[in-house]
């Protein structure tokens, strides 16, 4: 890392060929083989690689945490014993706009608040579509419930 | 963290053994569901790179159930690599050979192919009976409902059910065969 402002800018604009190598090296400090960190012919192409990894990753990364975020809520409803389409639709109607994300933390850390919106969503479908308030089967909170 | 919080956290954490009776269930289902809890995919805390899954213990593999005519049309088939080396045999037959081999194959085919499936699949116990080990029966804390809702067996009805049981005729001695 360079101290001054002055010495960051002295590499990029036509300077001493040393600060552009080692602004490269910085970059390729933790790299664990010795030729890696010295040879900089070498050390750029694995770090050239890496940059265009990063940026392919940027759209995979979003595809993939969606995805994760989907298995979460899934089994979070799974342990609350509803459906996980029936809970969205539910929670549409209501006019409740979490996103996975949210829902997510919420059925980690606030287990009680999600199984409060489970009851709403569950309310919610039974009073708009079939039009009738009825009574709501007896919840435990437990995960991996028998029933006997 | 307080007394009650870290408690709290072990308990999510901590790798559970659930047990399965695979009596009269199919197999197919069997995988499925095995499959699930032993990547850990029934924990809000899932991630695949972190060791959330748990252990399963499947019981009563000899008795899993084929529909229709599965047992004799269904037909496993391997090659061993060499010349005439099909080897092609029925369900039934693979099922004498070894009982658990069918679900073993059908959890181990579920679990995603990567690196993790032998580590994963190594968490998986297959047992023919209900003759299963000490030391893993007393790990043992949850019971997982089959896929399938048990229909009940003529073995299962006891002797009052089966006398109170509304007859459409009375036995006859001329219409039995003696």
């Amino acid at each position: 890392m360079f101290l001054t402002v002055l010495n960051m800018a002295r590499g990029r604009f036509h300077g001493d060929r040393w600060w552009k190598v080692m602004r490269l090296k910085e970059q390729c400090q933790h790299y664990l083989k010795r030729s890696l960190r010295n040879r900089c012919g070498v050390a750029y192409r694995h770090l050239r690689r890496a940059l265009i990894h990063q940026t392919k990753g940027r759209r995979l990364k979003v595809y993939a945490t969606n995805i994760l975020r989907n298995q979460r809520l899934e089994a979070a409803c799974d342990e609350h014993e509803i459906g996980h389409r029936r809970f969205k639709r539910g929670l549409n109607k209501s006019g409740v706009t979490l996103n996975q994300h949210m829902l997510n933390i919420l059925s980690m850390y606030e287990p009680r608040t999600f199984e409060r919106l489970v009851e709403l969503a569950e309310r919610t479908e039974i009073e708009t579509v079939l039009g009738v308030h009825e009574p709501l089967p007896e919840r435990r909170f437990s995960a991996n419930k028998i029933n006997i | 963290m307080s007394f009650g919080r870290a408690n709290q956290q072990w308990a999510t954490f901590s790798r559970v053994w659930h047990i399965l009776n695979a009596d009269r269930q199919p197999a197919g289902g069997i995988g499925v569901l095995v499959s699930r809890y032993v990547q850990g995919l029934h924990k809000p805390i899932y991630h695949p790179t972190s060791d959330v899954g748990d252990h399963v213990v499947v019981v009563n593999a000899k008795k899993i159930a084929y529909s229709g005519n599965k047992w004799e049309e269904k037909v496993f088939t391997a090659h061993t690599g060499r010349r005439k080396g099909r080897v092609r045999m029925q369900a039934f037959k693979v099922h004498e050979l070894d009982p658990t081999w069918i679900i073993r194959r059908n959890i181990y085919r579920q679990i995603p192919n990567n690196l993790l499936r032998r580590t994963l699949f190594q968490r998986v116990h297959v047992f023919e009976d209900e003759n299963v080990p000490a030391e893993i029966m007393e790990n043992v804390t949850n019971v997982l409902i089959g896929p399938r809702p048990v229909p009940k067996a003529i073995t299962d009805y006891t002797e009052e059910e089966k006398d109170s049981f509304p007859k459409l005729f009375l036995r006859d001695k001329y219409f039995l065969k003696s």
